[in-house]
């Protein structure tokens, strides 16, 4: 073969090669997008970006559209126009989740798998929580762990707030012993009295009483914020306001108010900016935020102001009756529209999301690159993992709230290196022994548009409006006069037909969670 | 009785005068300072803004929160689409609502009745936010640049003054133009517009002013992050620190909070409003005259 013949050979396999190898190149295709429309405001993260989230997409070939809601308005309107994005991730504000459970608008889960994914099967004792009444799920809720997985996951830990003082402040106090909430009580009266320029206690804005999960006295009491508690002496259900201790509760916000250990202001703070002002100028004695020393010191640093915050590490209300009665079966879950897109990619994502690995990567990061699995069973992360810029620039943490459970969620909080780490676990310790699991009591749920709704919400909104009358009542008496009021409200507005419905709803709950 | 001197002044229109001049004040006070106090936290560090206490000028001068802005692509993109939109979405508006207008204005305009009975009728009543939503997107305008300029196109409000405005204007002068041979166009565009300039700048001013600070089309036709006007970017900021209804929610909202800070924030509404009161003065004397222009005669 003639030299010119070779070279035209080998330029024309240099062409060739290419073109065989373009198929192998069109099957890793571009991802492809299907919207994802996140029903949370507040959500911080805007787009699908970042090393974790391109992994994701690597393994799933689905490069999620993002829109985050503008206000809770616009879901409803995409739902009534028939106009539902592929993805929704929601809660059960304004019964969403509710209306979205239905087969003309979305997919039921194991109908999608068995079409487009026959090989996966749904974790049962998750899915029978979420079934409707035509006995399918559609949706599976995050940030909800079984019993079992709770209780082999001794590292996931409960998170239990308690103030956090200015330790010079408390020093000069005596450093009094505080074990109990009448202990802090009358360390802020001391404050009080020692350090008249300072506001003994600020709350944080989000963090405040008026059905507030957060709130660090509602937990301190073992008290419910919302929905219906559980009455374990009998086993039946009542609208959370009857439950016993909530007059103490209220009694004792009411005396912080009256005794001037918080500000009448705090009530009214729209933003918690306005709370941590009185923190970083050290302005306040002690800030309820639950356990924010790290968080407040940081801030102070960073604005060239010497702070010694520390957060006490005491459960202030663990008396010898005290219990934790935790409903909690997740708060919000994805929805796959029936006019979606592309379901085949879908049941793909979603089915990803739902394993081991998704939901680890998706709250945890890349394993071997940003963690790996200790022995006993939780992540050690890079040392970069806590800084919040460095989990912006990967896309994390929130993605793993689409799916991820409660034990996923609080592994990544767990740092053995941590300098109060055993005051942590001595609290989770604490916290879990007096855990009475009533997940029944988390699925009663009243249907949209249903009368039990109706009332729910109406006692929802009057309870929000005289809650505030007992907080700021002048005297224990007329707190207590304006709960009996409350109660007697409640009564007008039909909670007694709320709760034998609620009972009924539970004995349901109950044997499905026994199934 | 004593004669009052036409230019001396009495006490009691001394006394009355004072009162009046501190009421003003004090409500010129109260009505201006929230703009003033927005001005200065936005020259005010953002993290030194934080602590509070600021109320009269900065305490920590920056232009960092406006170097942030700009140097923003989200927040550039934003000011872009609502300069665009603005600028587009006016024209478009003036322009559509003066030709409408003119042509409503001729009373031998065959089926004049009928029309006007729609525009009086569309102009009371609404589908309400579901069926122009579908009609939006039946339209297929959802989701697009269009969407902030075509529905708004014709305002129904402009088109009754533009009517009786219009029919103000001498019809020997538009005779003239048709014994010139001028067509009906040419006429609207040489003869009429010309002199309906104050209503011209006044309709301008308006719908320019509805389309710089208008967000609810942005946030519900919109999904796309390229077109987000700056009008949602702040309400987007906003949004961010709303406490969700779900408990559970909130805790989660306070956790992940990536808040814009408050200064940041400040230097937006700066950016935004900034516009808007630079060019309200040089217009203001069209304002004032052009809104009652045909109005009484309608």
């Amino acid at each position: 073969m003639s030299k010119k013949r070779i070279v035209s050979l080998l330029i024309a396999l240099m062409f060739i090669v290419p073109l065989v190898q373009l198929p192998a190149a069109a099957a890793e295709a571009e991802p492809v997008e299907l919207e994802l429309f996140i029903n949370h405001t507040w959500w911080p993260l805007k787009t699908w970006a970042g090393e974790v989230p391109e992994y994701i997409t690597k393994q799933t070939g689905v490069r999620p559209v993002v829109t985050v809601a503008a206000d809770m308005q616009q879901l409803p309107l995409m739902l009534a126009s028939g106009d539902l994005p592929d993805i929704i991730y929601c809660d059960n504000t304004g019964n969403m989740q509710s209306r979205l459970a239905d087969p003309s608008l979305c997919w039921a889960w194991e109908d999608l798998t068995a079409q487009y994914k026959p090989d996966f099967q749904w974790d049962e004792e998750r899915a029978k929580l979420y079934r409707q009444e035509d006995g399918k799920f559609y949706t599976i809720l995050n940030n909800y762990s079984t019993k079992s997985e709770l209780e082999n996951s001794p590292a996931a830990l409960i998170g239990v707030g308690s103030p956090t003082l200015q330790r010079g402040l408390y020093e000069e106090l005596g450093s009094p012993q505080i074990n109990t909430l009448e202990d802090y009580f009358n360390v802020l009266l001391a404050a009080k009295e020692a350090f008249p320029d300072k506001v003994p206690a600020v709350i944080n804005t989000n963090w405040i009483g008026m059905g507030q999960t957060s709130s660090m006295f509602l937990t301190q009491y073992g008290l419910d914020y919302n929905g219906f508690s559980l009455d374990e002496a009998t086993d039946t259900l009542q609208y959370y306001i009857y439950q016993q201790n909530r007059l103490d509760y209220y009694k004792y916000i009411n005396a912080l108010y009256r005794n001037g250990l918080i500000l009448p202001e705090n009530f009214a703070f729209n933003n918690e900016d306005e709370s941590y002002q009185y923190a970083y100028n050290l302005e306040c004695f002690s800030y309820i935020k639950g356990s924010s020393a790290t968080e407040l010191n940081s801030k102070c640093a960073d604005l060239g102001i010497e702070s010694d915050w520390f957060d006490l590490n005491v459960a202030l209300g663990y008396g010898s009756t005290f219990k934790i009665y935790e409903r909690n079966v997740g708060w919000s879950g994805l929805y796959i529209a029936k006019n979606n897109s592309n379901p085949q990619k879908t049941a793909d994502f979603l089915t990803y999301l739902f394993t081991e690995e998704g939901m680890r990567t998706a709250f945890w990061g890349i394993e071997g690159t940003h963690w790996t699995l200790h022995e006993d069973g939780y992540p050690v992360f890079i040392p970069e993992f806590n800084d919040p810029l460095w989990q912006d620039a990967v896309g994390l943490t929130e993605w793993g709230l689409l799916s991820g459970t409660w034990v996923t969620e609080r592994l990544a909080s767990y740092n053995p290196d941590d300098e109060f780490i055993l005051d942590k676990l001595r609290l989770s310790d604490q916290a879990k022994e007096n855990t009475v699991y009533c997940s029944a009591v988390g699925l009663v749920s009243p249907k949209a548009d249903s009368d039990e709704q109706i009332i729910l919400t109406k006692l929802n909104d009057m309870v929000k409006n005289e809650e505030v009358k007992l907080f700021l009542a002048t005297s224990e008496e007329e707190c207590e006069k304006a709960y009996s009021d409350m109660l007697a409200r409640a009564e007008q507005l039909g909670v007694k037909d709320l709760d034998a419905w609620a009972n009924e709803a539970y004995q349901t709950a109950k044997s499905i969670m026994e199934d | 009785m004593r004669r009052r001197n036409a230019i001396s002044r009495s006490l009691e229109d001394r006394v009355l005068d004072t009162v009046n001049i501190v009421l003003l004040v004090i409500i010129a006070f109260i009505t201006m300072y929230p703009f003033y106090y927005i001005l200065i936290l936005s020259f005010n560090d953002g993290g030194d803004a934080i602590r509070g206490g600021i109320y009269f000028w900065p305490r920590s001068f920056s232009l960092e929160n406006f170097q942030q802005f700009f140097e923003s692509s989200k927040w550039m993109r934003s000011l872009i689409v609502t300069v665009a939109r603005t600028v587009a979405g006016t024209a478009i508006g003036v322009m559509f609502t003066c030709v409408v207008s003119y042509g409503l204005s001729k009373k031998d305009l065959v089926y004049h009745g009928i029309y006007m009975k729609i525009l009086i009728i569309a102009m009371y009543f609404s589908g309400g936010l579901i069926p122009y939503y579908i009609l939006l997107k039946s339209l297929r305008l959802l989701n697009t640049f269009a969407v902030y300029v075509i529905p708004g196109a014709l305002n129904i409000f402009f088109v009754m003054i533009c009517i009786s405005f219009f029919r103000d204007i001498p019809e020997e002068l538009i005779e003239s133009a048709y014994l010139d041979g001028s067509t009906e166009f040419n006429t609207f565009l040489k003869i009429v517009l010309p002199v309906s300039l104050p209503l011209l700048a006044t309709m301008t001013l308006f719908i320019g002013v509805g389309h710089w600070n208008s967000w609810i089309d942005s946030a519900y036709y919109v999904r796309s992050e390229n077109l987000r006007t700056l009008s949602y970017r702040m309400m987007e900021v906003i949004n961010q620190t709303m406490q969700p209804e779900d408990p559970t929610a909130r805790l989660y909202a306070a956790e992940s909070s990536r808040a814009t800070t408050q200064s940041m924030q400040m230097a937006a509404m700066v950016v935004a409003l900034g516009p808007i009161m630079c060019v309200y003065p040089f217009l203001q004397k069209y304002f004032a005259k052009g809104i009652m222009l045909g109005a009484v005669k309608g």
